[in-house]
């Protein structure tokens, strides 16, 4: 099968591309026009993939892209919290969505996958496992969940309007890698490296390695029933025992006290403060501690039946440190302190970078540019 | 009983300009082509226009043609607001004749650059130096008796280093050294008719009239008798003491008197050390500098920032001639270095991305070390091999089936205060890959808090690396041996001995790379430390093939000084506070070094610290003024700069270091 992949340079689009590859499907990357980005092939896990350059928002693109495949996994969206995105988030997800599900159709494409979220299920204050029947309530809810709920309907409407079967994919929080932006998922992971109270919080989630993710998403693809949910979710784990799991993989203490929600919020509004000053992107969301103490669990008995399968959380964990210790999301002095598990550096594989010449095996540091005014004869 | 050493030194007495020629026709020395004159042009205290007139007529009458007296636009300069070098010449008289009515070219020595023509191992190989003065058939330098307050006095060797620009990052001490061992002056003059003395002479003059000459075929002959004339041990200056170690004593002898000049009197010890403390950092000793005295003559305005500190410090200085008066200057200049110091050790736990890099020299000479000595180093270091080999791993308990070959084991023991240790990580990449990648023969620069250093590939005997059969059980495993030499400068270890004065790591050592076809090996032994900082520091770093990856094993023998403010504590006396401090160093160090072989390998960016200050950056008070500016601003102030509050038009009309005029825009 020919697959086109949204969203390939993200870390569950990349994932779903090295799934397909594995399944020995033809994969076409659909990335958006970058005018530094040359050539026709995109680097995706270690694969040159072919790539189509086409944005969310003009269907004539992709159309054109999507040409002679015969299906399409719609991955792309964008995952933040804050008031500050939410424009975007809506837009991107929702209407980039409808536009693409068009285009697909356009192309005469026959099956679409579009990646929306766990949290279209709600959530509980209860340690309940929800299913693909429950759906988000009253509880407080991102504009991010928002969307995702919007997503999913804009989704289903226009897979019905145009009569292309769509079926979504409902990852729950996805750790790993690999990843060029941080995502509030691996960011749960980074907060508690950051936090030198080591604190917990009530509640919990249900956390899913991305490589099981990306498999679960080509499952769908082949097996999965047009019009349906499916959860892709791994094991539940109170926040206390995620942060057991970063802690003992990481080499760290703690978890020490579980603090109120209030206090995460507090704590949210002072890093959206401070990343309001220094201009960069906070690490956590006054939206994002508004969903303390409920409890994100899900069974995914429904993907399982197609043969879905995810990894203990201990392995996502690994994955997510892994990933982590190599991104500049963690400081070096934090990174210094961190005493890694065996089962994290397991947890990604090497890749060789390109052979450079001779010259450049081990390079010496490299010296400042000469600023001096200099001139030859 | 009078030497018999040949006369190197004349120290004339009593005289004007005109024992110039007598002096040097002492010296034995003959010239008749190109010469160079470099003098010194720095204001305030530029050598004085009659001796650099008189050399040029004596260099005319040798048969020298053509004449140019020139030097190299500094920091220094451009930061007290001068911007040419013709235009310093001319403020010192020099207007390319002499009252003779011989011409000479006024130069800037900076403008026409080379590679520098220095071996591998000199500070300024892969830099550049004034085509002039490398190319001079004679080449002369002029400076004049001052004191200074960072160095005691400066004379030949600091006007020396206006042969070439400024290396970003390098101590001026090692290319002073390195010019005067590759692009050596053949005479050095010292103008001390009018000796300037007191705390910072160089910066606020003080003329006395001493009525001395001192002339050299070896400047640094010349520094030791114009120390000697100042009343100053000549090792209180770091460009003198530097050469020194690098070059060791000036061969020759001295004739005149060296005692100490009438009424000449330099900087109380105590002010000098906590200057030299803070101008450790290049960006302070560059405000300090060009805050001391001034302005100077024809000078361009100085920023408002420096204007006020200017205003602060040199009455500072000026009252430290006093003899208890330098004791507000050294509490000042001591407390600003003790934040420096702070903001180091910050720096060195938490910011590795803010430490400077460096760039020094070899540091030692390879060449004294015979070939034996390079070939038997895995020999030296197999007592240590066979002592670790009997200790057990440490490995974190409970691993799962498949991943106890992945943790980073270490295990260790003492001897005789040293820690001999081994740690090793399996590195999932296959070998031949991962040696394609990381070069063991870098390894040392591969490793954790590296700050920078040289490494020289030594030429066989026979003119290249050599093969031989290596340690193959079969006898057929060719192994090739490559000799090199290697100084490496590290961040203090254990990172937090910065706060306590922690000098980094500075260790001068010779290695033999071996290559076979299922193991690379470097092997390594520390012949010097330049700054005392290491006692032991010998190792091995070793790449091999297993059956699917790459073992890489680091053993190590080191014993590093600890600062002065742990000499009181005997930490082999608490082994319950000293094993794990002890371990969790080694364990931090070597992780990220594990880590950064990795990170090699998959060709990510790993190292730490900057580029070193670039030379022609501005001077910290115009970034600090641009700040305060915006500051206002930000405050609500009318868009009206600093300058203008202040009443001094200085940012209007600043120039920087290329001569473009900025000004800022309404916003």
């Amino acid at each position: 099968m020919k697959i086109a992949v949204t969203g390939a340079t993200g870390m569950v689009g990349g994932q779903v591309v090295s799934a397909a590859l594995a399944a020995g499907h033809e994969v076409v990357a659909i990335a958006r026009p970058d005018p530094e980005r040359r050539g026709n092939t995109l680097r995706v896990g270690g694969h040159d993939v072919p790539r189509a350059a086409a944005a969310l928002t003009d269907t004539a693109s992709l159309t054109r892209a999507l040409r002679g495949c015969d299906g399409l996994i719609h991955c792309a969206a964008v995952y933040a919290f804050g008031a500050a995105r939410a424009a975007e988030v809506d837009q991107v997800n929702t209407d980039g969505t409808r536009a693409v599900i068009e285009a697909a159709a356009a192309a005469e494409v026959s099956r679409v996958v579009v990646t929306t979220s766990s949290v279209t299920c709600g959530s509980s204050l209860l340690p309940r496992a929800r299913s693909e029947d429950d759906h988000l309530g009253v509880e407080p809810a991102p504009a991010y969940y928002a969307s995702k709920v919007a997503q999913e309907e804009v989704a289903l409407e226009t897979g019905q309007r145009h009569g292309i079967p769509v079926v979504l994919a409902l990852p729950t929080v996805v750790l790993g890698g690999p990843f060029i932006r941080l995502a509030p998922s691996n960011a749960i992971v980074l907060r508690y490296l950051l936090d030198p109270t080591r604190s917990t919080f009530a509640g919990g989630c249900n956390v899913v390695d991305a490589r099981d993710v990306g498999a679960g998403h080509i499952a769908l693809l082949e097996h999965g029933s047009p019009g349906e949910r499916y959860l892709l979710g791994g094991e539940d784990l109170s926040w206390r025992m995620l942060h057991s799991l970063v802690a003992d993989l990481a080499g760290l203490p703690g978890p020490f006290a579980e603090m109120p929600a209030a206090s995460a919020w507090a704590l949210s509004a002072a890093a959206e403060w401070w990343a309001g000053l220094s201009d960069s992107t906070p690490l956590t969301t006054r939206e994002e501690a508004s969903t303390v103490g409920r409890f994100y669990w899900y069974t995914s008995a429904r993907a399982h039946d197609l043969g879905y399968a995810a990894r203990p959380a201990r392995a996502a964990v690994a994955a997510s440190l892994a990933w982590l210790a190599v991104s500049p999301d963690l400081p070096r002095w934090a990174r210094e302190g961190l005493r890694l598990h065996p089962e994290v550096r397991a947890a990604r594989d090497l890749v060789g970078a390109p052979l450079a010449a001779a010259d450049d095996l081990s390079p010496r540091p490299r010296r400042s540019p000469p600023a001096w005014p200099r001139r030859r004869r | 009983m009078p030497s018999r050493d040949p006369l190197a030194c004349v120290v004339v007495r009593g005289g004007d300009v005109a024992a110039l020629g007598p002096a040097i026709a002492r010296l034995g020395a003959s010239w008749d082509s190109q010469a160079v004159v470099l003098a010194r042009l720095s204001q305030p205290t530029p050598v004085s226009a009659p001796v650099v007139h008189a050399l040029v007529d004596l260099l005319h009458d040798a048969g020298c043609a053509p004449v140019s007296v020139g030097s190299t636009l500094h920091s220094y300069d451009r930061d007290r607001g001068h911007l040419s070098v013709t235009d310093l010449a001319r403020r010192a008289g020099l207007l390319g004749r002499t009252p003779r009515g011989r011409s000479y070219d006024v130069v800037d020595l900076g403008v026409e650059l080379l590679d520098a023509p220095v071996p591998e191992a000199s500070v300024l190989s892969g830099q550049q130096v004034s085509r002039l003065w490398a190319a001079a058939g004679v080449r002369v330098v002029v400076g004049r008796a001052v004191t200074d307050l960072v160095h005691g006095y400066a004379a030949c060797l600091a006007t020396l280093l206006g042969a070439a620009p400024e290396v970003a990052g390098a101590n001026p001490a090692d290319v002073a050294a390195d010019l005067l061992a590759h692009l050596p002056p053949a005479l050095a003059v010292v103008d001390a008719l009018s000796a300037s003395v007191g705390p910072d002479g160089g910066r606020l003059p003080q003329p006395i009239d001493s009525r001395a000459l001192v002339v050299a075929t070896d400047a640094l002959a010349a520094d030791s008798a114009c120390a000697a004339l100042l009343g100053v041990d000549r090792s209180a200056s770091l460009l003198v003491e530097r050469s020194l170690r690098a070059l060791g004593a000036p061969s020759g002898r001295t004739e005149g008197r060296l005692s100490t000049l009438e009424g000449a009197h330099s900087a109380h010890p105590l002010a000098r050390s906590a200057a030299r403390s803070l101008a450790a950092e290049p960006r302070l000793a560059r405000v300090l500098s060009a805050a001391t005295g001034g302005p100077d003559d024809g000078a361009q305005p100085a920023d408002p920032v420096l204007s006020t500190v200017r205003a602060l410090l040199t009455p500072l200085v000026v009252a430290a001639d006093d003899p208890a008066g330098h004791l507000p200057l050294t509490t000042v200049l001591g407390g600003v270095a003790s934040l420096r110091q702070g903001t180091v050790a910050w720096a060195t736990g938490a910011d590795k991305a803010t430490v400077d890099r460096r760039e020094v020299p070899l540091g030692f000479d390879p060449a004294a070390y015979p070939d034996a000595e390079f070939d038997g180093l895995p020999e030296f270091f197999a007592p240590f091999d066979e002592l670790l080999a009997g200790l057990p791993v440490g490995l974190p308990d409970g691993l799962p089936d498949g991943l106890s070959d992945t943790g980073d084991g270490m295990r260790w023991r003492l001897v005789d205060g040293a820690t001999v240790f081994e740690v090793s990580r399996h590195i999932r990449a296959d070998f031949d890959a991962f040696v394609a990648r990381v070069d063991v023969g870098a390894g040392i620069s591969l490793m954790a808090d590296y700050l920078g250093g040289r490494r020289v590939i030594l030429a066989d005997q026979s003119g290249g690396s050599t093969t031989t059969d290596g340690p193959g059980e079969s006898g057929k495993d060719a192994v090739t041996r490559t000799r090199q030499a290697e100084r490496n400068l590290y961040l203090p270890q254990p990172n937090y001995l910065a706060a306590w004065g922690g000098e980094p790591i500075d260790v001068c050592k010779i290695e033999l790379v071996e290559r076979g076809a299922d193991w690379h090996r470097l092997t390594w032994r520390t012949v010097s430390s330049p700054n005392g900082s290491a006692e032991f520091d010998d190792g091995s770093l070793t790449f091999t093939r297993t059956d699917s990856w790459t073992r890489a094993v680091v053993r190590g023998r080191q014993l590093f000084a600890l600062p002065t403010a742990w000499a009181g504590i005997d930490l082999a006396a608490l082994p319950e506070l000293r094993n794990p401090l002890l371990e969790e160093a080694y364990r931090r160090f070597f992780t990220t070094t594990f880590d950064n072989l990795e990170a090699c390998f998959e060709g990510r960016e790993f190292r730490i610290g900057r580029p070193p200050m670039d030379p022609t950056e501005p001077l910290l008070t115009q970034s600090l003024d641009l700040l305060l500016g915006a500051v206002t601003q930000g405050l609500g102030d009318p868009p009206e700069s600093a300058a203008r509050r202040s009443g001094d038009s200085a940012v209007d009309s600043a120039v920087d270091a290329h001569g473009f005029r900025h000004v800022r825009g309404a916003r």
